[in-house]
């Protein structure tokens, strides 16, 4: 089935005075239609920035250096729509109609000076042509679905006026006003505690069985992705590294790298003395990236001549894709 | 909101008492009245003023009554008819003195701050939004130029150069055949064709300031995440800025716009004095100098007022402006 958006070597390099941070090089994925796809790794892989980069927000001193974008019709066999080479004006109309954006600071990503009710209704009148009447009822109604108590007053609330978990779930009401085919939800659960975050996650599974749209989480909780996610795409150093089934790669990864992050997590069950084994090494510095695998300094599965020389391909294997030399010879 | 209102008011009350009690305690701290100028002006001419006559002047104007006496004798006349007492040197009632000129203040004031707004404003906006743009570097250069040259040495060159090449008559608000004469459109017109140089010669260094404070304000907020949810919501770039971070970056603008308010009839005397304007300025001067105590006593109860009662309109701008303040206010 055609996926609903599908990222082609996206990149995105930060042009800073002592270098080049190439933060996102060469991401592929897709998101299938109406399901969740994670994206998780450590900080500074890029998952950020890959997200931000879909919707062409990234700022100075970033800039997406090249790659596709393609957003795909829901009637079959149109030529996918590539965001990157839009132009402004039809950017801004995929922007929250198509693709919507939760961020992970709900108090910094929403306007303190102004009610949740007018961010909401800027939204949908931007979109839609309809009154303020209309638009207000419809805020009103998000917020209600979102399981805001009391909307019709909290719809003339300020953000600073509500608790954390109750903000992020006014920004996932505004993201949703507009009934996107993809909600992009950038770590929404980071800045909560976690019994709120068991419940937004739930709210959005829930949301995402109503609207039927398609979601991009990403998270760097490999329990919060295996909680939430249909796929998981695992990101390392600007790269995807694996992209597969939530139940495949979380059980039986095939990427090295991949495997160390599960082993890293601990379990409930889990013996008290075992310790808990960390990725060995650590990330290289941002100006340097390891030649041939990039994750090879860190690899336990090094292979000598091969791993530091040779770029790997994606490969299929099982159900998963890897990008690993481990694979392939055989299946290829 | 009233309440609060209402407890400032009391307070302002109660702070002004104490200014207008220290103002006279001040006034009087320095050795010798106004009496003393009286002769010592004598003796400059060469007259000798018999003791007999000193004593009858301090009599007259009240300056042998113990100090207290003197104060509430004053205070009770501003207080209960609105009476500011008699200047000394110039014989007339204090109120009758300064009107005029207050109002001339006010006007110049009034005009340049228009004149600082209007250009800063947009330079500021522009500065912070084109970042190291060649624009903003030139906005920068002149800015600190103006905030560096000294008003009194801009209103000369401004002098010579409109006496040189425009053979404007210099100094002063009005031509010397409308000084005297009633007010008629003549003589409002040249009022206006004589007060754009003081307005730009006061506006010039404020100007500069505000960019500079405008700029540095609007960039701490261009990066902040609701401005990327602005962008993702699909807002056309400019309307964006202009209706969330720009917002933002005014809220320090509006804490302290109620400063303005005295320096509306006491700031510009430097100017005043090199450019011989008939404002308030000078007038002040000329009192602190001669002693004149019950007109410096009023003039500077006026600013005290003016003071007062322009933090008071601040907190309520920035009430008005900022749902953060407003709530708060609203509270307690």
């Amino acid at each position: 089935m055609q996926p609903l958006l599908e990222v082609r070597e996206l990149r995105t390099h930060f042009e800073l005075g002592d270098g080049v941070v190439k933060a996102v090089d060469g991401v592929s994925l897709s998101v299938p239609r109406g399901r969740t796809l994670a994206v998780v790794g450590e900080s500074g892989c890029g998952k950020s920035v890959t997200a931000r980069s879909i919707l062409r927000l990234v700022e100075r001193p970033a800039r997406i250096v090249g790659g596709q974008v393609l957003l795909y019709d829901d009637v079959a066999g149109k030529e996918p729509l590539d965001l990157l080479a839009a132009k402004d004006k039809r950017l801004r109309q995929v922007r929250w109609a198509d693709i919507a954006m939760v961020f992970q600071e709900p108090m910094a990503s929403l306007s303190l000076v102004h009610t949740i009710g007018d961010q909401i209704i800027e939204a949908v009148r931007l979109h839609e042509n309809v009154g303020k009447q209309a638009a207000r009822d419809r805020a009103i109604e998000m917020l209600d679905r979102v399981g805001i108590p009391d909307p019709k007053r909290r719809v003339d609330s300020y953000p600073f006026q509500l608790s954390g978990g109750m903000r992020q779930r006014a920004m996932i009401a505004m993201a949703l006003s507009c009934r996107p085919r993809l909600l992009i939800a950038d770590e929404p659960t980071t800045a909560l505690d976690v019994t709120t975050q068991a419940q937004i996650l739930d709210l959005l599974q829930d949301l995402q069985q109503e609207f039927g749209m398609a979601i991009m989480l990403i998270t760097h909780d490999l329990g919060v992705a295996a909680q939430v996610a249909d796929e998981v795409a695992v990101m390392y150093l600007g790269e995807v590294v694996e992209q597969g089934p939530a139940s495949a790669v979380l059980s039986h990864p095939k990427h090295p790298y991949t495997r160390a992050l599960v082993r890293s997590v601990p379990r409930l069950g889990q013996r008290g003395q075992e310790r808990l084994v960390a990725v060995r090494g650590t990330v290289p510095p941002p100006y340097e990236r390891p030649s041939g695998c990039r994750f090879h300094p860190r690899c336990d599965a090094f292979m000598a001549g091969k791993c530091d020389v040779t770029v790997p391909t994606r490969v299929r294997s099982d159900e998963i894709d890897v990008a690993c030399l481990l694979y392939g010879e055989e299946e290829r | 909101m009233l309440r609060f209102v209402a407890r400032r008011l009391v307070w302002m009350v109660i702070t002004l008492a104490a200014i207008s009690f220290v103002t006279f305690v001040v006034i009087k701290l320095p050795p010798g009245d106004y009496t003393t100028t009286v002769i010592a002006n004598a003796e400059a001419r060469g007259q000798d003023i018999p003791d007999s006559q000193i004593a009858e002047l301090k009599r007259h104007y009240g300056l042998d009554k113990p100090f207290l006496v003197q104060y509430f004798t004053w205070i009770k006349g501003v207080v209960l008819h609105g009476d500011l007492g008699q200047s000394f040197a110039w014989n007339q009632s204090v109120a009758s003195l300064i009107g005029n000129r207050v109002l001339l203040s006010m006007v110049l004031s009034i005009a340049s701050l228009l004149f600082v707004w209007a250009i800063a404003f947009p330079i500021g906006i522009y500065s912070a939004l084109r970042q190291y743009s060649a624009g903003d570097y030139f906005a920068s250069f002149l800015g600190f130029i103006g905030m560096a040259v000294p008003e009194f040495m801009l209103a000369l060159v401004m002098m010579y150069v409109g006496f040189r090449y425009f053979g404007q008559s210099v100094g002063g608000l009005f031509s010397p055949e409308y000084a005297d004469a009633a007010w008629n459109l003549g003589k409002l017109l040249d009022l206006i064709s004589h007060l754009w140089v003081p307005i730009v010669v006061v506006g010039v260094a404020g100007t500069a300031g505000l960019i500079r404070i405008t700029r540095a304000n609007l960039l701490d907020e261009l990066h902040k995440p609701y401005v990327a949810t602005a962008r993702a919501k699909g807002l056309p770039e400019w309307k964006l800025l202009l209706k969330y971070p720009v917002r933002m970056s005014l809220s320090p603008f509006f804490s302290t716009v109620g400063w303005l308010l005295p320096g509306l009839i006491s700031g510009e005397t430097i100017v005043s004095v090199v450019m011989s304007l008939p404002t308030s300025g000078p007038l002040l001067l000329g009192a602190v100098k001669s002693q004149d105590m019950y007109l410096v006593g009023s003039f500077v109860l006026i600013l005290s007022t003016l003071t007062v009662i322009g933090t008071m309109l601040s907190d309520l701008a920035l009430a008005w402006w900022d749902p953060r303040i407003r709530t708060r206010f609203q509270k307690g």
